[in-house]
């Protein structure tokens, strides 16, 4: 069965029109970062480069960004070091846990960013209010944002090393545990590792829902700097998108890269 | 230290002197617990003890109230709405995607499509109040065009769709595309020679193969629209009628910073939706994984 001619038209306008739709509030988001004045015009009257020196001069550009990219860092390691061990573990010794873990990592997918900033500061409020409002409670927050992506991607990864088998042959040669993690299994799983922290940290700098409220003002991010100066002055605000642009583009050019090293890639990816 | 030596043909489930290998699992487990379960599990018990007692009445007072029963409504007709015209584009973008264009054309588009998806948020509705806001360069545009001041109501339920499928389309053809693999041409060729044609195929074939990973597909866009915040909040602003649970949420604890309770029930219900959602996400695409094997 082939395609008739007119239908493949049809296709490749649609496509054609959905590129148009992905790449025209891009394309005004760029335009504006980049225009003297446009409010009456179709275009921008004249472009000028002022608007970024202003923005990089701003005082929180700087520090907004530093806090984001540490908590991103943050963020994956402490995702690697509970996960990585733990799936490691499982998959050799302790496999009967896998229902629980996999549940357990689908758990953020039932809580949108508001309803976890919500559920944190409810809890912590009760148990133990000295961590709300704290950059922690935040990373704790992001952790636990980020645990399924990372969560997938080192099991992916570890199901097509098969593991176990690595592991058995490990200690038919005497290996002990350090030797097999260090050996074995890290070398190994160092692009699903690198999946896992790519996306990680892209869903921690890109949140902005809780941040907002688990953080606000006492600890601004960047993306949370965005939702104020949002509001004071669209030319930076363009400007500040265009950096959260490019962001996302270089982390998911790495991520596409990534993922053809190590097929299958991870099945779970969060939106935005 | 004891060593497992691996006997071949058993499988030798015991570490090697690693005594505390349960340790990293609890470890998780805890930090799920503590982040997660626990905290949920506090908004529920809050949520039904709020009058110091058990009872339901957030639930009756949240379904009688007149903003929240409207807060309840907005947000399952915008996630229905938004997941049926993104579930509908999106296949129909991946099955032109399938069958039409060249690897390359395809790879770009695939790239763009998973840029769009993690582009979300303020940045995005800052990008759609550019083009479509009153003083937006398409609302200029079109008045240009047309003679006379053209209005674009972005800041309404359509309004909120257009800008919901900037994420939600590309994220359908990210998740319905690898489903299409299940259409091997040995099934249209079969198909051929018992002589049916392309309605049969469709009806009796490509159709029953298809439809379970559509509809985890829109079962995916429903949840992700639900749960969306940061986009609504930067469209919405404070300034109009139009209200979804999760800006409900987020005004009731962040910004009114009264009636918790309230918040705490809207929260319970978003996170059942969800739940359930993904639950038959999961069915649903169990049952696409016998077809891709």
């Amino acid at each position: 069965m082939t395609l008739s001619r007119s239908v493949r038209t049809v296709a490749l306008i649609l496509l054609g029109a959905f590129v148009l739709y992905l790449v025209l509030p891009l394309m005004a988001t760029l335009l504006f970062a980049l225009a003297t004045r446009w409010t009456t015009t179709v275009l921008p009257e004249q472009l000028t480069s002022t608007w970024i020196f202003q923005t990089v001069r701003e005082p929180r550009f700087l520090g907004t960004i530093r806090r984001s990219l540490t908590l991103g860092v943050v963020v994956i390691l402490v995702d690697l070091l509970l996960v990585v061990p733990a799936l490691v573990v499982m998959t050799v010794t302790r496999s009967r846990w896998r229902p629980l873990l996999d549940a357990a990592s689908l758990v953020p997918y039932a809580m949108p960013g508001v309803v976890l900033a919500l559920a944190l500061i409810r809890f912590y409020g009760m148990v133990f209010p000295a961590l709300l409002n704290t950059p922690w409670l935040l990373g704790a927050a992001h952790a636990a944002l980020a645990l399924p992506i990372v969560y997938w991607a080192i099991l992916n990864n570890l199901k097509a090393i098969k593991l176990y088998d690595l592991y058995e042959a490990a200690v038919t040669c005497g290996a002990r545990w350090p030797q097999i993690l260090r050996f074995v299994v890290l070398p190994n799983i160092r692009t699903g590792m690198a999946i896992a922290a790519v996306a990680g940290f892209t869903a921690s700098f890109t949140d902005f829902a809780v941040a907002n409220f688990v953080v606000g003002g006492s600890w601004l991010t960047f993306s949370v700097w965005q939702g104020y100066v949002m509001h004071q002055n669209g030319h930076i605000m363009a400007v500040t998108s265009v950096v959260s642009l490019v962001v996302t583009m270089v982390t998911t050019f790495l991520l596409i890269r990534l993922a053809h090293e190590s097929a299958p890639a991870p099945r779970h990816a969060r939106g935005g | 230290m004891k060593t497992a030596v691996a006997v071949p043909g058993a499988r030798a489930r015991r570490g090697v002197g690693f005594r505390a290998d349960g340790l990293p699992i609890l470890l998780l487990v805890a930090f799920v617990g503590a982040t997660l379960v626990g905290p949920a599990l506090a908004l529920l018990w809050n949520s039904v003890t709020a009058g110091g007692h058990f009872s339901v009445s957030v639930y009756a007072r949240i379904l009688q109230g007149h903003g929240f029963r409207q807060a309840i409504i907005t947000s399952l007709l915008l996630a229905t709405c938004a997941a049926t015209v993104g579930t509908t584009l999106g296949a129909l973008l991946a099955l032109g995607l399938h069958r039409t264009v060249g690897e390359r054309f395809r790879s770009t588009f695939l790239a763009l499509a998973a840029v769009a998806t993690n582009y979300g948020g303020v940045p995005l509705a800052f990008g759609f109040i550019l083009l479509l806001g009153s003083q937006g360069a398409i609302t200029l545009l079109a008045s240009a065009l047309i003679g006379h001041k053209v209005s674009v109501e972005l800041v309404s339920f359509w309004g909120l769709v257009a800008v919901y499928l900037y994420f939600l389309i590309p994220l359908c053809v990210l998740t319905f595309l690898p489903a299409l693999v299940a259409l091997r041409v040995e099934l249209f060729e079969a198909a051929a020679v018992h002589g049916a044609r392309s309605y049969h195929f469709w009806r009796y074939v490509g159709g029953p193969i298809l439809l379970p990973p559509l509809a985890a597909s829109f079962v995916l866009l429903f949840a992700s629209a639900l749960g969306s915040y940061s986009t609504p909040w930067a469209i919405i602003g404070g300034g109009s009628d139009l209200t979804l649970m999760t800006v409900q949420i987020g005004f009731l604890f962040g910004e009114a910073g009264y009636d918790l309770v309230m918040a705490d029930g809207l929260a319970v219900m978003i996170i059942v939706l969800a739940a359930a959602s993904l639950v038959i996400y999961h069915m649903l695409m169990s049952r696409t994984a016998r077809w891709l094997r």
